[in-house]
């Protein structure tokens, strides 16, 4: 496995730019760009720790927690890489992963409930690793089991988007996943329009990574999005900063405008202070009432 | 943002932020707006400087390291030399260079203005939707608008700027007071007055020159040279003139300059038409009396030129101050109620009463005619106002 460190490598980014990155590999690319988060995960599970992975959509929570997987299997450990589906798939898939019990004795197979005792009763007799991916979809069911299995001092790692404050997702310690260096997102577009035969000047590279941010997923998509010759759409990283109240705040410093007019007893400077005053209300009521960016793709 | 679009909004800004429509500065700052984009060997200023935006756009997503406020932060720096030379143009690189990226926080990408601290774009405003795209008709519609306000700007300030157009607006006497406060020394300062004359009680809708300003009043001279205190009409007690409306504008460009002037028992001819007005200091040269030459009883010039002429107004000497006659007890001065009169006998002096005392206040040397032959001492601001080229 090659494995390319996290940290910015400022000396080789300033000599040599992007152009430096490894030569091309698949998409489903062997490297990770967060060695230092995957060491601090395997290094707490194998101290019988637990961790919540968090982050938006698309930062690589499933590769990371795929790289984790691979190198557990390696050191020889029972591992169980789980996306959760409905709460008896989920069971089922587990145990099938772990190698525990689902056929009961009458040659049927377990219920629900068989399998969670099922895979608790493995788990005290074999040390395993349990990793959710998706945790956020866990139905509360599967979260009180997870937290039973939790008290029974088994590590569990999850990966989740934005999970809600409660139950499992605010007992595990967090580490949230940060947007991704710049130079890694442009090796994964290169890496990308690669596969696809797309080539791109180190311009248009610098143009699509606009609308990536740190994002590894929305990486990939713009290369795709080029490939085909889709229209631009509006970018749906979140790395994004209103500078509206920014704006206004700016403008209404000529409001100070009265307050030297009254002061210096000038009476236009009064005035016309008062009148950019209304206008930089009126710009604010205006820009309050502009439609707020939807949640909803397309609109 | 396409690159005239960067150039319009700032030549707006700089025009506005900096009240000039002076071309260097505004070259300056459209072609500081074009630096920004130099991270991308497909703009304007990434073609021309190609080895630093080929180096550039290698390493950063567009829009980020130049687009920063930390980039603006060592242009200024590496460019202060030039604030300490020619500060304006400081202000013109910078206000062209911040505009030039900040444009661009009103398109779909926005800009990473805290980058390296933060990736985040700054935009405005939130919703996409509403954020330009580079080269579509809502960008076109943008620069239709800015070159509309750019037109705007110029018109302001060609006219004496936003205050004197905003005070031309309201007509009041404080336009006058503050466009004479900023301009009297270099223009003069002409006020079309719509009001009324106290003592006939008749209107008056008419150009006057603003001579002096005291608080809200004016003293302004008519065309044919009669002086008035004008004020607003409910202000208007001790004043000729009670003004309705005033607006103000510059007149022709003109040089100033004062010299004071006193003396002790001599006649006021000497004094006055010795031949000092050919000054060392301005090198200006104000009709006078002629002492020895023959046009001795000739009036001088006439300075009283109607402001609204096109030729350079002649070079004007008007005095201040007062002085005490001798064997005056004879003076007549004819005074008016009707305007204001430059020269004034305000009374007696001690025991001597063939001592008059006469104060002048904007009096030029026609009105210093009766007084000619006077001797006695006096203490005079001599003022010489001269045309001037622009």
């Amino acid at each position: 496995m090659i494995v390319v460190t996290l940290n910015w490598d400022w000396w080789n980014f300033f000599a040599h730019g992007s152009d430096s990155s490894v030569p091309a590999q698949s998409s489903d690319s062997v490297r990770t760009y967060r060695c230092t988060e995957k060491n601090l995960i395997l290094t707490a599970l194998q101290t019988g720790s637990s961790l919540l992975i968090v982050s938006d959509l698309g930062m690589g929570k499933s590769a990371l927690a795929q790289f984790v997987a691979d190198d557990l299997h390696q050191a020889g450990h029972a591992v169980a890489l789980i996306v959760p589906t409905t709460p008896k798939q989920t069971l089922l898939d587990c145990a099938e992963q772990l190698g525990a019990e689902i056929i009961r004795d009458n040659g049927k197979q377990m219920t629900a409930a068989q399998l969670q005792t099922s895979i608790a009763d493995f788990l005290t007799t074999k040390q395993a690793f349990l990793l959710f991916d998706d945790a956020h979809r866990l139905p509360i069911s599967l979260r009180v089991w997870l937290l039973s299995l939790l008290d029974a001092g088994q590590p569990l790692l999850l990966f989740a988007t934005h999970p809600p404050r409660k139950d499992i997702f605010l007992k595990l310690p967090r580490i949230e996943l940060k947007a991704l260096p710049h130079q890694s997102i442009r090796e994964l577009m290169q890496t990308a329009a690669q596969e696809l035969g797309l080539e791109l000047t180190p311009s248009q590279f610098a143009t699509l990574q606009e609308r990536c941010g740190g994002n590894p997923m929305l990486a990939r998509r713009v290369i795709r999005e080029t490939y085909l010759g889709l229209e631009v759409t509006a970018p749906d990283h979140t790395e994004w900063m209103d500078g509206t109240p920014l704006l206004i705040a700016a403008l209404l410093v000529f409001s100070a405008l009265r307050f030297l007019g009254r002061g210096l007893h000038q009476t236009d400077l009064y005035l016309l202070g008062g009148f950019l005053a209304v206008a930089v209300g009126i710009a604010r009521l205006l820009l309050a009432s502009l439609p707020r960016k939807s949640e909803k793709l397309g609109k | 943002m396409m690159a005239k679009t960067h150039m319009l909004f700032s030549l707006t800004v700089t025009s506005l932020a900096l009240e000039t429509t002076n071309p260097v500065l505004l070259v300056t700052a459209a072609l500081a707006s074009q630096l920004p984009d130099v991270d991308t060997s497909t703009s304007f200023v990434g073609r021309i400087l190609w080895p630093l935006s080929r180096w550039l756009e290698n390493r950063f997503p567009h829009r980020t390291l130049t687009h920063s406020l930390l980039a603006t932060a060592i242009i200024a720096v590496l460019a202060l030399p030039l604030r300490w030379q020619q500060s304006q143009l400081w202000y013109a690189l910078m206000l062209g260079y911040f505009s030039g990226w900040f444009g661009d926080a009103f398109t779909k990408s926005g800009v990473a203005a805290f980058y390296p601290l933060s990736s985040a774009r700054l935009v405005i405003p939130a919703n996409p939707r509403l954020r330009l795209t580079t080269g579509s008709r809502a960008e076109y519609v943008v620069c239709a608008v800015l070159l509309l306000s750019l037109t705007v700007s110029f018109q302001l300030h060609t006219n004496g700027g936003l205050r004197r157009t905003f005070n031309a607006l309201l007509a009041q006497p404080e336009g006058v007071t503050a466009l004479f406060a900023k301009a009297s020394a270099t223009h003069q300062i002409l006020a079309h007055i719509e009001g009324r004359f106290i003592a006939s009680a008749t209107s008056v809708n008419a150009e006057f020159e603003v001579l002096e300003v005291e608080g809200e009043k004016l003293l302004v001279r008519e065309a044919n040279g009669l002086l008035y205190w004008a004020e607003q009409e409910s202000a208007c007690t001790h004043c000729h003139l009670a003004i309705h409306r005033v607006q103000v504008r510059l007149g022709l460009p003109i040089r100033t300059s004062t010299k004071e002037l006193k003396w002790q028992e001599k006649e006021l001819q000497e004094v006055v038409g010795g031949g000092w007005l050919v000054t060392g200091n301005t090198g200006v040269v104000g009709d006078r009396w002629s002492v020895a030459g023959k046009n001795t009883d000739e009036p001088p010039a006439n300075h009283h030129q109607p402001p609204t002429t096109n030729s350079p107004p002649p070079t004007t000497v008007l005095f201040s101050g007062e002085l005490t006659l001798r064997d005056a007890e004879g003076l007549q001065i004819p005074s008016s109620l009707q305007h204001f009169n430059p020269v004034e006998v305000i009374g007696n002096t001690g025991e001597w009463t063939r001592y008059r005392t006469v104060r002048l206040r904007a009096a030029t040397l026609k009105d210093l005619e009766a007084l000619r032959h006077s001797f006695g001492s006096g203490n005079l601001i001599v003022k010489f106002i001269r045309g001037a080229s622009s």
